[in-house]
């Protein structure tokens, strides 16, 4: 059965600093090379994941 | 309006039948899909991803050979009843792990703002012909103008750049088309009975779209219907309801 993770606004946040964390911080660098298909399986898996976490918290 | 039991509820049902098509073709290894939600009063937005996070294999004699990424950002309708997709996206890439540059994409935006379609498919390929036409392209359109300055810049351009339009938002392809392509164009280990496990979710989501359709366009779906014989008519007093050509003529 899936899961429904129902999250706060501040447990958005905090997971989305600490998914930027795995992946050393520079978020600007991590676009600039997704943008360039240079991003690792992780690397590649952490953008996703703060692009869905901005498509939450943009509401 | 949705309570925030109702939206777990929903986003649920929905997640779950995505796991349902995936396990159709694919077998019952595959691992749920994830949906998250924030917590709220109103109707917030809803993603569904796969799990893992790197992609989820698709093998051949059990060797795997290309990765499906799954991602749906959904809002609501406006009554906010049902979750309506604002943008989906489906990317395979070679091997056992989602990484680098896609080998193709379906995408989808709801709202577009841009010249580009909203339902479209992204090849990541090479083909020197078709390069050599983008750098001879028109600077009408915002894509035109775009890529001209993109070589001016020196920057080749590249097939993925190309959206193939797919239908707009009615008669795009479903989640169960791509599937079915991947099995039957590149030989995906599949288990028994996909085709029609595949064919039975690509039927539900077309009658759905037909649905939509027809509140896109009633004046058509009342003249199709009085010619199979149906009598169709407003009560006394009903304003028929206006088609919506915004969203017939969208690309």
């Amino acid at each position: 059965m899936p899961e429904v993770e129902l999250m706060t606004v501040e447990e958005a946040r905090e997971r989305r600093a600490s998914v930027l964390a795995t992946v050393g911080g520079d978020e600007a660098s991590l676009r600039r090379r997704g943008a360039r298909y240079e991003l690792d399986a992780e690397e590649l898996a952490a953008l996703t994941e703060l692009e869905e976490l901005d498509y939450l918290l943009q509401a | 309006m949705s309570s925030g039991g109702d939206l777990e509820a929903k986003a649920r049902a929905f997640a779950t039948d995505l796991t349902a098509t995936l396990r159709n073709a694919f077998g019952p290894n595959v691992r749920p899909l994830h949906a998250r939600a924030l917590r709220s009063d109103g109707e917030p937005p809803v993603s569904v991803r796969q799990t893992p996070d790197t992609g989820i294999p698709l093998t051949v004699g059990g060797v795997p050979v290309l990765t499906l990424t799954i991602t749906y950002l959904c809002t609501w309708d406006t009554e906010a009843r049902f979750l309506a997709i604002n943008a989906s996206t489906l990317k395979v890439y070679a091997g056992a792990r989602a990484s680098g540059e896609p080998l193709f994409r379906y995408e989808y935006v709801r709202d577009v703002h841009s010249d580009q379609a909203g339902a479209h498919l992204q090849v990541h390929g090479h083909r020197d012909a078709l390069t050599y036409v983008m750098t001879r392209c028109g600077s009408v359109t915002q894509s035109g103008k775009n890529l001209r300055e993109q070589i001016a810049e020196g920057k080749a351009p590249t097939m993925a750049q190309l959206h193939f339009p797919l239908g707009g938002s009615r008669f795009r392809p479903c989640l169960e088309d791509v599937l079915d392509m991947l099995v039957r164009q590149f030989g995906i280990d599949a288990r028994e009975g996909w085709r029609e496990a595949l064919a039975l979710g690509r039927d539900r989501w077309r009658r759905k779209q037909t649905a939509a359709a027809v509140r896109d366009a009633p004046s058509e779906a009342v003249a199709v219907l009085r010619r199979l014989g149906y009598d169709v008519r407003l009560p006394p007093g009903a304003t028929p309801p206006p088609d919506r050509p915004e969203r017939l003529r969208e690309l």
